[in-house]
């Protein structure tokens, strides 16, 4: 496969396998994933609950611990360095300051006990030799491009009495004081009004054309990675089955799954009785069909597809796809 | 803040009644004729009648209530029926004596309960997990009077490096300390875990974690803090089983406190000292409520900013 | 149902996109109940299991131990007097003579019959208390609080000791002490789980078909907090018997010569230098007989916790 020629990778995840170790089964939550993120773009992973697509970013964050998830092969290149084979210090240092995330739960998400001005500038005292007067200034700052009205009042405040709207934009605030590289956001409107999402997704175009930074935009809506995503990456049971930019996912969907998530949006002004679904559910990870994932519930489904799994079919311009009637369609393997 | 402690207090007034009714009635049922005690073996049918009109028992009930009551809020306590002695200057050394042994139990127990428990809590399922748990489970079986023998037998008897009884030294603390102090650190630790266990699992332990802070930050400065709240509430309630425990350990060191005079005055049939020391163990217990309440709701901001 | 399914899966066609199929057998084979989720959770616990054990030995040796001891409880033996442990004594005799091992094994039935007596009869009353207050709520659930609030105030042993004061020393009025202190710890809890599956709705439904109060709190909301109340009741029996050797220790409780393990505790204060042994296995015997309580209640609490998944 030919590297691309434009727009440098600033994350490389290659071969990524990260396994759960329970007490009387492993459960493959991501089992070989290859994701690459240009420099200032936005890179969209879609898919149901359980695809893996959160632990894929647990396992770039190192936020493994406490669980009994595991990276047990495969490489994440952040800037051409790896950042698994490293020690958990060297990840610490990491977190909150080259690599941030935001999560889904902006009500539970934030320690109730310390005030919001304490938790941004937690992690500038920890990853900047500032003083605790600049740590201030910048978390002031941070959260004024949030958009929040009435800054230094918030600071002194605690949780409880922000709304969820505004515990979001503080999350984003904590993330990006330290100006990372990279931004994780997992799920992070899913929680949220549908007018309240329409502000936060709006605040992070604007806050990716300030600061530029990458982002790794994790959602099962395809509407919103419409929005705001340049490339996406369709993954299902732990692995990406399509992946290319956002038009040619769109308007040239190469893959069974990618076409039944896009037919079971609604749409406006369609007069259709039922809603289209794509039957069936996802596979329970202790029992994995055998060859392609998604055959029990693929309505093209042929024997070659219960019996091998597919490898990646190039349809041009970058864009793959998972599926043995991309051979038909003219795709490269 | 303020308003939220003057609520506290208030609502304290009818328990605290209801307590100081209950104890009068309560003793009044205890089985024995008091006059015929203070007046002797030998003294004749009036000879006890004239003790029960000087100690006032021949008045009908509610008279001796509303005695009782107005002593009470005067500070008079009654007289000591074996003692013969103001109740009052009975119990003032041996308070101070419990009330030391007590605090020093508590502060103890409570600082290696919530250690063992933190620690046992962050090592879920590994050894350390197993083993600060067998301990503490192991200290809430124990019964207290044998583990102050086990104490004395090791330290006093064997060793010689500490005394067996009495107040006198701060070295008479240590042993009745520890004695008291196992049973509390080993609840406080059961209950630290399995709420480190909890907090460590809430989603901002997460994002600590995300921001790239320390373990220890994240354990003390996130998960712990949490916990406190409700660490706090269970150490507070321990100390009721303190004051109870205290009676215990006191008779097995002939420790001069509150708790060996209860059981002096129950074998006595003494009156105003039993009333008065139940009295006074009860209140205890009702104020460190309202404290641990207080500093419960100036831990947590949602109640301190009302 | 498993092999019916099966047939009905086969008849299907393999190439049609068949949602019933993506179900294996393997799975089917997996689906379990929340009593056998419990049991299965609870034998994982080697702990609980072995403690478990424990306490039906002690069962056991409370009910025939009488008959199998090498000696009478109260067989005076003067030539024999504070000895050591020693193959002829287990544990040693006391300052008559007695053999202290079958004092001991005969102490067990009082241990336990007490413990147990004193938390069922407090268990009883608590759950009864507990229920009219939760489900009634009003006047009747003030009045019960306030009585629990009132004997929450004392300390345990200070209540026990009152008790006991006013009714006399024994053991029958042990067990009726600590039973009025494990009282309103029942009831609270009891309580608010009535208060959390009054508003539930199948009681709604119960109610709505014209089942009486009564049926409702026993045949419906009862049920609901058994569990709590089976882990609160072994935990508590650990404390009864904690609490009842206390109270014989002080001199309240059991009375010479009972074998009861407090009494025969405290009499071996006076011998501590020459003669640990009478302090030290009675000692023991509560030790292990409390400890296997509270790990089976700890395994049993651990089980029913819905919280608690793999």
């Amino acid at each position: 496969m030919e590297e691309k020629i434009q727009g440098k990778n600033i994350l490389e995840i290659k071969d990524l396998h990260t396994y759960f170790f329970m007490d009387d089964t492993v459960v493959k939550s991501v089992d070989g994933v290859d994701i690459e993120l240009k420099k200032g773009a936005t890179l969209g992973i879609v898919g149901e609950s359980g695809s893996g697509k959160s632990v894929t970013a647990l396992s770039v964050m190192g936020l493994l611990m406490g669980t009994r998830g595991k990276v047990v092969e495969g490489n994440i290149l952040l800037d051409g360095k790896d950042i698994v084979h490293i020690s958990e210090e060297e990840k610490r240092k990491l977190r909150g300051n080259q690599i941030s995330m935001i999560f889904q739960e902006p009500m539970t998400s934030l320690n109730p006990v310390m005030t919001i001005g304490h938790q941004i500038m937690e992690g500038l005292l920890e990853h900047e030799n500032i003083s605790k007067e600049e740590a201030y200034n910048k978390a002031l700052e941070a959260l004024r491009l949030t958009g929040v009205p009435r800054v230094e009042k918030m600071m002194k405040e605690y949780p409880f009495q922000l709304s969820g709207g505004q515990r979001q934009r503080v999350m984003i605030a904590m993330a990006l004081v330290c100006k990372p590289k990279i931004l994780i956001a997992d799920e992070p409107t899913t929680a949220l009004d549908v007018t309240i999402q329409a502000q936060i997704l709006d605040l992070m175009n604007n806050l990716k054309k300030e600061i530029g930074t990458s982002t790794l935009f994790i959602t099962h809506d395809l509407g919103v990675v419409a929005e705001v995503c340049d490339d996406v990456v369709v993954m299902y049971c732990g692995r990406v089955v399509e992946k290319g930019d956002v038009n040619s996912i769109f308007y040239e969907t190469a893959h069974p799954y990618t076409k039944g998530l896009l037919a079971s949006i609604p749409h406006l002004g369609e007069k259709s009785q039922t809603l289209t679904t794509i039957p069936g559910n996802v596979p329970n990870p202790k029992y994995m069909p055998a060859g392609c994932k998604f055959s029990p519930r693929c309505s093209y489904a042929t024997e070659q597809c219960k019996n091998e799994e597919p490898p990646f079919f190039d349809m041009g311009n970058g864009h793959l796809s998972k599926c043995w009637l991309c051979a038909k369609k003219g795709g490269q393997a | 803040m303020l308003k939220y402690t003057c609520k506290r207090i208030l609502g304290m007034i009818p328990t605290l009644l209801i307590v100081v009714t209950f104890v009068f009635f309560f003793v009044r049922m205890i089985p024995g004729d008091p006059a015929r005690l203070v007046a002797g073996e030998q003294a004749t049918l009036e000879d006890v009648e004239n003790v029960r009109v000087s100690l006032g028992l021949d008045k009908p009930i509610p008279v001796q209530y509303a005695k009782y009551v107005t002593g009470l809020m005067k500070g008079d306590l009654g007289m000591s029926l074996r003692t013969k002695r103001p109740v009052t200057k009975e119990i003032s050394t041996r308070y101070v004596n419990t009330m030391k042994l007590t605090f020093i139990s508590l502060f103890w127990s409570a600082v290696v309960g919530v250690a063992l428990g933190v620690w046992s809590g962050i090592h879920r399922g590994k050894w350390q997990d197993y083993l600060g748990m067998a301990m503490a489970v192991s200290g809430i079986s124990m019964p207290s009077f044998w583990v102050g023998f086990l104490l004395i037998m090791a330290f006093s008897v064997k060793l010689g490096w500490l005394p067996t009884t009495g107040a006198s030294s701060w070295k008479a603390f240590i042993l009745p300390a520890i004695t008291l102090g196992v049973h509390i650190a080993a609840v406080v630790a059961r209950f630290t875990r399995s709420s480190i266990i909890e907090t460590m699992q809430e989603d901002y332990v997460r994002t600590a974690r995300a921001k790239g802070l320390t373990e220890r930050v994240v354990i003390w400065k996130h998960a712990f803090r949490n916990s406190l709240l409700s660490v706090v509430t269970v150490v507070g309630l321990q100390f009721g089983f303190l004051l109870g425990g205290a009676v215990v350990v006191e008779a097995v060191f002939a420790f001069p406190g509150l708790g060996s005079l209860l059981i002096e005055s129950v074998n006595y049939r003494d009156y105003p000292a039993i009333q008065s020391l139940i009295l006074i163990f009860s209140l205890q217990f009702v104020v460190i409520n309202l404290l641990v309440d207080m500093l419960y709701a100036y831990l947590n901001p949602e109640i301190k900013l009302q | 149902m498993t092999e019916e399914k099966k047939k009905q899966d086969q008849t299907q066609k393999p190439l049609e996109a068949n949602p019933q199929a993506a179900i294996t057998d393997a799975e089917k084979a997996d689906i379990r109940t929340p009593l056998s989720e419990a049991i299965r959770k609870f034998k994982k616990q080697k702990n609980s299991v072995i403690a478990l054990c424990f306490i039906l030995f002690l069962v056991l040796v409370a009910v025939v131990g009488y008959y199998l001891v090498p000696f009478g409880i109260n067989q005076y033996d003067y030539n024999a007097i504070l000895q050591g442990p020693s193959g002829k004594h287990l544990f040693g005799t006391d300052e008559f003579g007695r053999d202290l091992f079958s004092r001991i094994v005969c102490g067990t039935r009082i241990s336990l019959a007490v413990g147990l007596s004193a938390v069922t009869v407090g268990a009883i009353c608590g759950t009864i208390l507990g229920l009219l207050s939760g489900y009634y709520g009003g006047i009747i659930d003030s009045i019960i609080m306030r009585i629990c609030d009132t004997l929450f105030a004392f300390p345990g042993i200070i209540l026990a000791i009152a008790i006991v004061a006013v009714l006399g020393s024994g053991l029958y009025n042990v067990v009726i002490a600590v039973a009025v202190f494990s009282t309103p710890t029942f009831a609270r809890l009891v309580r608010s789980r009535t208060l959390a599956l009054k508003e539930a709705v199948f009681v709604q439904a119960a109610k709505s078909m014209g089942a009486s109060d009564m049926r409702i709190l026993f045949k419906h909301i009862l049920p609901g907090a058994i569990p709590e109340i089976i882990v609160q009741y072994t935990m508590s029996v650990g404390t009864s018997i904690l609490t009842a050797s206390s109270l014989s220790f002080l001199g309240m409780g059991a009375q010479p010569p009972t074998p009861e393990w407090g009494l025969l505790l405290s009499n071996g204060r006076n011998y501590l230098l020459e003669s640990a042994h009478i302090t030290l296995f009675p000692g023991l015997a509560i030790f292990f007989t409390v400890l296997s309580f509270n790990i089976f209640g700890d395994g049993l609490r651990d089980a029913l916790d819905p919280k608690l998944t793999d």
